[in-house]
């Protein structure tokens, strides 16, 4: 049932591609950065897959960096989708654009308090450790959930493993779970009071987090994953189902419910939620390979 | 004495100078001026105040015409209309978003004054899945019901647009979602609540909701740094909305925007001047404006009125209505 969804959903991302060679996140919409490197990463048709790296190739800013689309001015926290994608498609043309991606998100500003009255005062607020710099959305900003867990995971799969900043990320992580298990975008509270988990956040933060190693033991692993198993109960558009089961697939928690649901929700065109994005992410949820390399035991 | 006339002249410039950065003198007279051409010459904002059925009951379509009439809404025949509620996130038992019941009835009168396309579209602040939170609010069920198309503005095609008034120092353009920039009307439906950065969320603070966090994050956080003023103003000052209506009918207290209480108001707050409104719905909710930075900031600059003698106020007085809303408490940050 799986392998027919993905071809057809294959057939979709071929014709719903851009002139341009990149995808949107609706079809027809314009190409934007994290569309196309998931399409890409989604193992579309190899001439797809082709158009699509070059799309990527071509919108990488001089400085390394990619922003969510073309017309960006500025690089952003979508430079660890275009690595990862390139990464994972390594060429004579992929390696030196992801190896420059890379070194711009290791160089990538973020915002750390260390003044210590300030710093007490987030901690009695918020109840974070604002000390603790992950990755952020934009370069110089606050640091948030998301953007840190791709940036960790394309340092892993580019094999940079012994970073510090790898290592700060893992903790910045483990500092930001939410009240029971998972995690938000990265405030897991507001003034003492505990904000909820959210499927696609606790679904990139346990990919992130097996990527860099954490064990199924880890008290933070098993309730990210069952709180993600409570979370994904909910309606949801296809692309955080998807990633939510991608997330359980890789810490080997597979839900054939969750499965069958987002199989469910394909459209006849075989597209999911009239969009490439949650096409792609679909796809990689449903083929039998592991994404991101992560397979290993 | 001519030379030290001129270096005291010279001096004191550089000290004005110095004490307006970092806008600098110009920009700051800029606003000078024409927050007093604003207040003096100018004709005054219409702000219309109607009661509403604490339980968003039927008789809420016939009190939001009646708002709509005395406030002089924009003529929306043949246009496309944006409506912008509050959908900032869904904490279960708290009244965090504007009440889909008030959406339904605006979607019904603008369809009934003949708007060609009404859409609802947000960018919800701390949820990357808009969902969840249409559902839980009733927003999904309602959209569905009348054939509405809701826009997750987070995801939606970007253009670049200029910034006006350098309310945001180092910042002179947005990457703003196409929907927004297409729509003929706009449309910002808050919900009434109090804020612990703002104090107060209004229709001005609503339009937070339009950044796209593709390129500006969950929550959008160039905002938060740049400090609420400076953003709300940059964004009202650069893409005014024609008009809002704010969700009084059951408001938020206390530890807003998100753990708030809810609090029974039973009004509707509209006009066309955001800056009005929100003056009018601070006083509803037992708060000067004064002691509301972003308002008295956006007075002081020109981009609407905030004194109450310079409002011509319709529908009930606000003395009927007036509830003395928990403040919030204070981010003790810096």
């Amino acid at each position: 049932m799986s392998i027919r969804a993905v071809q057809h959903a294959r057939d979709y991302l071929s014709e719903t591609q851009n002139d341009d060679g990149g995808w949107g996140y609706k079809s027809s919409s314009q190409s934007v950065t994290e569309a196309t490197a998931v399409a890409v990463i989604a193992q579309t048709s190899v001439a797809s897959r082709e158009s699509g790296i070059n799309w990527l190739l071509r919108t990488q800013r001089t400085d390394g960096s990619w922003g969510m689309n073309a017309q960006d001015d500025s690089g952003n926290w979508l430079t660890a989708w275009a690595v990862l994608a390139l990464l994972l498609q390594p060429t004579e043309k992929t390696r030196p654009a992801a190896r420059q991606g890379l070194d711009w998100l290791l160089a990538m500003g973020v915002v750390r308090i260390t003044d210590p009255t300030t710093a007490t005062d987030i901690m009695g607020t918020l109840d974070i450790n604002p000390a603790l710099a992950g990755w952020p959305w934009q370069p110089d900003e606050a640091p948030f959930v998301e953007p840190t867990s791709l940036a960790l995971l394309a340092l892993v799969a580019a094999g940079e493993d012994t970073q510090p900043r790898l290592r700060e990320a893992k903790a910045y992580l483990r500092d930001r779970v939410c009240r029971g298990g998972g995690w938000n975008v990265g405030n897991p509270y507001m003034f003492r009071k505990p904000l909820p988990a959210t499927p696609y956040s606790t679904a990139v933060a346990l990919l992130a987090l097996r990527a860099a190693g954490a064990d199924r033991v880890d008290p933070i692993v098993s309730a990210g994953i069952t709180t993600l198993r409570q979370t994904l109960l909910s309606r949801l558009e296809a692309s955080t189902l998807a990633w939510g089961c991608t997330a359980l697939r890789v810490w080997r928690s597979e839900d054939e419910s969750f499965r069958e649901r987002l199989i469910q929700m394909q459209d006849n065109q075989g597209g999911w939620d009239r969009g490439p994005y949650a096409t792609a992410s679909a796809m990689i949820a449903l083929q039998d390979t592991v994404p991101f390399n992560l397979g290993r035991s | 004495m001519r030379l030290a006339l001129l270096a005291g002249i010279g001096g004191g410039l550089f000290a004005v100078d110095r004490a307006t950065q970092p806008v600098g003198f110009l920009t700051w007279a800029g606003w000078l001026a024409r927050g007093y051409r604003r207040r003096f010459l100018d004709s005054p904002s219409t702000v219309a105040v109607v009661s509403a059925p604490p339980d968003y009951g039927p008789s809420l379509a016939a009190c939001l015409a009646e708002g709509w009439n005395l406030a002089n809404a924009p003529d929306v025949r043949g246009r496309r209309v944006l409506i912008k509620p509050n959908l900032v996130d869904h904490i279960a038992g708290r009244p965090t978003t504007t009440d889909a019941r008030l959406i339904r009835a605006l979607v019904l009168l603008l369809r009934q004054r003949g708007a060609a396309d009404v859409l609802v579209a947000d960018a919800p602040a701390f949820r990357k899945d808009p969902l969840p939170i249409l559902d839980a609010t009733g927003f999904a069920e309602m959209l569905t019901t009348l054939n509405v198309p809701f826009t997750d503005l987070n995801h939606d095609d970007t253009i670049r647009q200029p910034l006006r008034g350098n309310f945001m120092p180092g910042v002179d353009h947005l990457h703003l979602p196409r929907t927004f920039v297409e729509a003929d009307i706009v449309i910002s439906v808050p919900k009434m609540k109090t804020h612990h950065w703002a104090g107060v969320s209004l229709s001005v603070k609503n339009m937070f909701g339009l950044l796209p966090g593709i390129k500006y994050g969950w929550p959008k956080n160039l905002l938060h740094q740049k400090g609420i003023s400076a953003s709300v103003a940059a964004l009202y000052a650069s893409f005014p909305f024609d008009f809002a209506i704010v969700d009084g009918v059951v408001g938020m207290e206390g530890d807003g925007p998100l753990f708030g209480d809810p609090i029974p108001t039973g009004v509707l707050v509209m006009g066309r001047d955001g800056v009005a409104v929100d003056a009018i719905c601070a006083n509803l909710m037992g708060f000067a404006p004064g002691e509301i930075a972003h308002i008295s900031f956006m007075a002081w600059a020109g981009l609407g009125l905030a004194d109450p003698a310079r409002i011509d106020l319709r529908g009930e007085k606000l003395s009927g209505l007036r509830k003395a809303y928990a403040p919030p408490p204070q981010i003790p940050l810096g």
